[in-house]
């Protein structure tokens, strides 16, 4: 039998645990948070009927350690496959992007390269980002120029989309880039301000 | 854990994995009852806690070793929010094969002789 008093400790102890549970993942939470929170109330009912309100004590640290490794492995699961994604993308965008650039100088010669600006910026951030993950390069200041940089892949891919569907000319191949610019840099961007807010010092491939 | 093609691509699991699915292998469970049913397998020493045990479910549906339930006892008798979970053909499989494998490396321990005769691991009984 559950005292009254016992009873607002558990709810007590139930609403700690709610909030507890925002640091799993979105999708996890949507998926188990209901059943997780009913897991919880029915075992600390259990342990307060079986052992008495003290034997919550070692069940709430339990629960803490409890807590503590699984948000880290759910994102830690999460992480990696931002940092496959973008290592993925960033490998697409480089081989177009190059194929592209390279197409370019070999039909029109090197003599005017400025429509090339934009094409250079992709392979340039694209390779950049494939050596820092692969190296395992975390520091702030890289980290920064990383989101200046995908901001600007974002801009530029928008303004070649926006450029293609408004003007005389339709571009696929503007249209397409512009795309991958637009994908590749919101990737980028969420990776490495995740990155930057958890203070990462291991984002490694795969 | 990923999808497997066969059960022996999934070895070895982990302590939690293993006895979830030998929890599930004696019928469908619903979450509360599997944490307590390793429990009383183990006797106490694993203590699954809610974010280890969903964790779990969540990669072993994943990988096809365990699906949701449709069938639901009567709902007066139970509480709507419990889902419950049930062992598949491959995680039955896989099961299997990761008890043989722990048979088979307790056999090596025991031609080693590191059990005393009671069955205890000599360095438990020396202490």
């Amino acid at each position: 039998m559950v005292s009254s008093s016992q009873r607002r400790l558990l709810r007590l102890l139930c609403r700690i645990y709610g909030l507890m549970m925002l640091a799993y993942p979105s999708k996890f939470r949507r998926e188990y948070s209901r059943e997780m929170a009913l897991v919880f109330s029915n075992r600390a009912r259990d342990v307060v009927q079986n052992k008495g309100s003290w034997a919550l004590l070692p069940f709430s640290l339990h629960i803490i350690w409890d807590w503590l490794t699984t948000t880290l492995h759910e994102t830690e699961i999460m992480r990696k496959a931002l940092t496959v994604g973008v290592t993925g993308i960033s490998s697409i965008s480089l081989a177009a992007s190059g194929f592209l650039a390279l197409s370019y100088v070999a039909f029109k010669g090197p003599n005017d390269l400025r429509p090339l600006t934009g094409l250079i910026l992709f392979v340039a951030l694209s390779a950049l980002t494939l050596v820092v993950l692969a190296a395992n390069i975390s520091l702030m200041w890289t980290d920064l120029l990383f989101l200046a940089g995908a901001a600007g892949l974002v801009w530029l891919g928008w303004s070649m989309v926006e450029r293609t569907l408004s003007g005389p000319h339709f571009e696929g191949y503007a249209l397409v880039m512009g795309g991958v610019g637009i994908f590749q840099g919101a990737l980028t961007l969420v990776l490495f301000l995740w990155r930057l807010s958890k203070g990462w010092s291991t984002a490694v491939v795969g | 854990m990923t999808q497997a093609k066969t059960s022996q691509d999934l070895l070895p699991l982990t302590p939690a994995v293993f006895h979830i699915l030998l929890a599930l292998s004696q019928g469908e469970r619903h979450g509360y009852a599997i944490m307590q049913e390793v429990a009383a397998d183990t006797g106490g020493s694993l203590q699954l806690g809610p974010g280890t045990l969903y964790g779990c479910l969540n990669r072993m549906r994943a990988a096809r070793l365990v699906e949701e339930s449709d069938e639901r006892p009567d709902p007066d008798l139970d509480d709507e929010r419990r889902r419950y979970y049930r062992i598949t053909d491959l995680g039955a499989r896989t099961l299997r094969a990761e008890a043989e494998r722990l048979a088979n490396a307790v056999s090596a321990a025991r031609a080693r002789r590191l059990f005393s005769r009671k069955g205890t691991a000599l360095a438990e009984s020396r202490r």
